[in-house]
């Protein structure tokens, strides 16, 4: 306790999340053969849709107000970015309570949920760095890709990825918290992964969904999560109402985290009672 | 019953590169290292005896079980379990074997045990008449009656393994290979686990081939022990010479209060001092360690005593020396 | 040995209902998995009228085909898509090989979740078929009815080949989820959509390396009375051999790779 009393408060606060992000990214790089699965694998998938939207436009340039082009950046790039997000916390988290290792998470100097972020975000600058940014090269050599020209477009995109990395881990979170209740997780897994798969845009851009469905899937956080940086980054956000979109991201991931914090509470309080 | 002669298994391992280039190196044209896993080993053994195969880590043990199984195909030299050679006829070797790796498990996880014995059964075609008769035998002997329906991930560590060693005999096989049966067990499932396999050798003629690193552990029930070392057979005789020749040491460790005089011993001889600090070597046939401790009461309070007995390590290491000699 | 690998599917039956609410809530969502599967076809046919020429229905009736041989799959042959990697890090084939029983057959009788895997694909598809099976217009004769078992089980052995096949490496390599997720990609997702949309390798690939495309593909090619599938007429009437193939070469790989862990290959 005495080691850690000069290093408290905020400073502490960030020395512990540079160490930890630090560590997953390592984590992340000895693994390097994985990364070249990853990549060949999102080349794959990006070829499959670049197929599906090429016989879907079937030789028109438009459709619906939105081009191949935009179709084709927003499909590519969403494949390229859906696996930086944290989706598998609920396996970790279950594992680890079932194992008994909880109890070294919760007894370290840091609020539980903070150790996980900090790793989380780790693992984010890590997949950024080692598979989205070549990935994105890529696909931009390859001519996947249509670029922004405003500068303001690529500041709101990249405000709009951090939002979404932080809905994306709260949400998480919050789901892997029924960890402590339940004894086998996988189905909660597959149900939230099946879910966040459909309503985050992930592989089909929300507008070309039938209306109601659209309507659900836009007032659900889950759309903060991809769709709100991919629509910015297409353009299919004009500048004005891009204000609106990070709004919504940003109320999304304060109400998460306060839901995240307090869900965590009676969690613990929970496996204390229980004694895991 | 089992005969292996002038048998050997090398494995190739390949090394890797060290940097960039050493890596790209091994990539293209691996260097490789042979490790003599076993190494030239001749011995018989006869139905009906209880063979103690002792070895420190890494002596070649598993992988002797492994050739007399038919896991593994011998580099060269031959094999004979039962007049088979077991990789030929893997097969056939198999009802004729039952085996126990204290290291894993060979159960059905999340099925109660008697589950797991239902289909290991059916596996190796007992008949259900046989099959009752023998489990209710066998779980009568091991007293396992209270965790019979429980699943096998909530059983402990000792009951878990008398699960294993009744699933090795359901098909009440001739010989009994276990690997390690008793690492991490308690005094008392040991005992009991050890008087068990006596009673089967006696009842049944089960011969059997008990691995382990803890001379502890075969002394009592072993009459003929074979130690392992490096791959090679160190040492094949019967427990009596054994423990006349090596078992008989023990080592008294004494911490004093003060500092320690100079002392007469009635027997053995200080083999460490510092400080506090007394170790003294004896022989159990010349001494018992009370009369030792008698002996060094005219010294500054005892605070502490233990007895060290030879363990394994200590005697294959002697067994090169005295082979130096 | 049938007798012993019902008896095994039926004891690991009953090891899943140890845990209920596992089962109850694995099976809801890995349900969720097909239904977004169908959410998948649905939205952009519903945007855009067709894929490749094909309606709804028709999608709808060879995701169906596909889904419920991969249903089969999970019954039948799981640990080898599974857990064969993990087999052969923790030593299991030692117990496989001293036991009086073909080790491939001992792998598929130790899977776990089975019943709850197969549900799980079977609940999505099964609904998927007798909604779109209506409007495809089939000829339903009591033939086709059983070449559609026929094809169904074939095509659970086509995945089952191609899974086996990747497993084998493991004796060589200590881990093999770089192919298996790269075949899991052709599996998942490109077996979607038709075929013939996706140009010319794709197509190769899926009807040579990992022939995934003889689950489904092909064969609604059969029941829509569709003349002129990819490369040969013939195409729709080969799963079944394509299955025999496949899996003859598999087995053999495996039988040069449990060699090798034996110590007598190189």
């Amino acid at each position: 306790m005495s080691a850690f009393s000069g290093a408290r408060g905020l400073s502490g606060e960030i020395w512990a999340a540079a160490g930890l992000i630090r560590a997953s990214v390592q984590e992340k790089l000895v693994y390097r053969f994985d990364l070249l699965v990853t990549l060949v694998r999102n080349l794959i998938l990006i070829t499959i849709f670049r197929f599906l939207w090429l016989s879907l436009y079937g030789g028109q340039a438009e459709f619906g107000g939105v081009s191949l082009n935009q179709t084709l950046t927003y499909a590519t790039l969403g494949i390229i970015l859906s696996p930086l997000f944290p989706n598998s916390l609920i396996l970790d988290v279950g594992g680890r309570i079932r194992s008994g290792n909880i109890l070294f998470d919760i007894s370290r100097p840091l609020h539980f949920g903070s150790l996980l972020l900090y790793q989380m975000m780790g693992q984010f600058v890590a997949a950024l760095a080692t598979s989205a940014a070549p990935m994105f090269l890529i696909a931009l050599a390859l001519g996947e890709l249509t670029l922004p020209t405003s500068g303001w477009v690529w500041l709101a995109f990249g405000v709009s990825l951090a939002l979404g990395f932080f809905i994306a881990f709260w949400l998480d979170f919050i789901v892997a918290l029924a960890g402590f209740w339940l004894t086998e997780t996988w189905g909660l897994f597959y149900a939230k992964w099946s879910v966040v798969d459909a309503l985050s845009g992930k592989y089909l851009p929300l507008w070309i969904f039938p209306p109601f469905l659209r309507g659900l899937a836009l007032a659900l956080p889950f759309r903060g999560i991809l769709y709100s940086a991919l629509a910015i980054f297409v353009g299919q956000v004009p500048l004005e109402k891009i204000p609106a979109e990070l709004g919504f991201q940003l109320v999304w991931a304060l109400m998460l985290t306060l839901m995240g914090r307090l869900g965590y509470v009676a969690a613990a309080r929970h496996l204390s009672v229980q004694g895991g | 019953m089992i005969k292996v002669f002038h048998l050997n298994k090398h494995f190739r391992i390949a090394q890797p590169g060290q940097g960039v280039a050493g890596k790209l190196r091994a990539l293209i044209a691996p260097q490789y290292k042979t490790i003599r896993a076993v190494d030239d080993i001749s011995y018989t053994i006869r139905a009906g005896e209880i063979i103690g195969y002792l070895g420190p880590n890494g002596a070649g043990k598993s992988t002797t079980i492994k050739l007399l199984t038919g896991v593994l195909v011998p580099t060269s030299g031959e094999v004979r379990v039962g007049g088979r050679e077991p990789h030929r006829n893997r097969i056939a070797n198999a009802s004729q074997i039952g085996v126990v790796y204290g290291q894993r498990s060979q159960l059905w996880w999340d099925l109660p045990l008697v589950d797991s014995f239902e289909i290991l059964a059916a596996m190796y075609r007992v008949p259900s008449a046989r099959y009752r008769q023998v489990s209710d035998e066998l779980v009568a002997l091991l007293q396992m009656d209270d965790f019979l329906n429980q699943p096998v991930r909530r059983l402990s560590l000792g009951q878990r393994m008398k699960g294993e060693i009744v699933a090795a005999l359901l098909h009440e096989p001739p010989i009994l290979y276990l690997d390690e049966p008793t690492i991490g067990l308690d005094v008392v499932a040991k005992n009991r686990i050890l008087q068990f396999l006596q009673t089967i050798n006696a009842q049944k003629g089960t011969t059997i081939v008990f691995t382990t690193h803890a001379l502890s552990d075969v002394e009592r029930i072993c009459p003929r022990i074979i130690i392992i070392d490096r791959g090679k057979v160190a040492l094949d005789d019967s427990r009596e010479a054994i423990l006349n020749r090596f078992g008989r040491m023990r080592q008294l460790v004494v911490e004093f209060e003060d500092y320690i005089q100079p002392v007469a011993l009635p027997a053995g001889r200080v083999i460490k001092q510092e400080n506090n600090n007394l170790t003294i070597e004896f022989d159990r046939e010349q001494i018992s360690a009370f009369d030792l401790i008698l002996s060094l009461k005219d010294q500054t309070g005892i605070r502490d005593i233990a007895i060290k007995e030879e363990n394994i390590e200590t005697i294959v290491t002697r067994l090169y020396e005295q082979a130096a000699r | 040995m049938f007798r012993l690998f019902w008896l095994l599917k039926w004891k690991s039956l009953k090891a899943e209902l140890q845990y209920p609410v596992n089962f109850l809530s694995g099976l809801f969502g890995t349900s969720l998995i097909g239904a977004m599967d169908i959410l998948m076809l649905w939205v952009p046919v519903t945007a855009f009228k067709a894929i490749g020429g094909w309606d709804f229905w028709q999608l709808g009736f060879m995701f169906a085909l596909w889904k419920m041989s991969h249903g089969l799959h999970e019954f039948f042959f799981l640990p080898f898509r599974g857990k064969h990697d993990e087999f052969l890090r923790m030593g299991d084939y030692d117990s496989f090989l001293i036991r009086p029983m073909h080790p491939i057959l001992q792998i598929l009788a130790r899977s776990e979740f089975v019943v709850a895997n197969m549900l799980s694909e079977l609940f999505p598809s099964v609904t998927m078929f007798l909604i779109c099976a209506p409007h495809v217009k089939v000829p339903w004769s009591m033939g086709n009815i059983l070449f559609l078992g026929l094809l169904l089980f074939s095509g659970a052995v086509i995945e089952w080949a191609v899974y086996l096949f990747i497993s084998t490496f493991g004796f060589w390599f200590v881990r093999t989820n770089a192919l298996r997720s790269i075949a899991g990609t052709f599996l998942f997702r490109a077996a979607n959509y038709p075929l013939h949309i996706y140009g010319r390798v794709f197509p190769f690939i899926m009807t040579f390396v990992f022939p995934f495309a003889f689950m489904a593909y092909y064969p609604t090619h059969y029941f829509f009375q569709m003349q002129n599938p990819l490369y040969s007429v013939w195409m729709p009437y080969l799963p079944p051999l394509v299955a025999i193939v496949a899996l003859t070469i598999a087995w053999g790989f495996w039988s040069l790779g449990v060699q090798k862990y034996q110590g007598s290959g190189t």
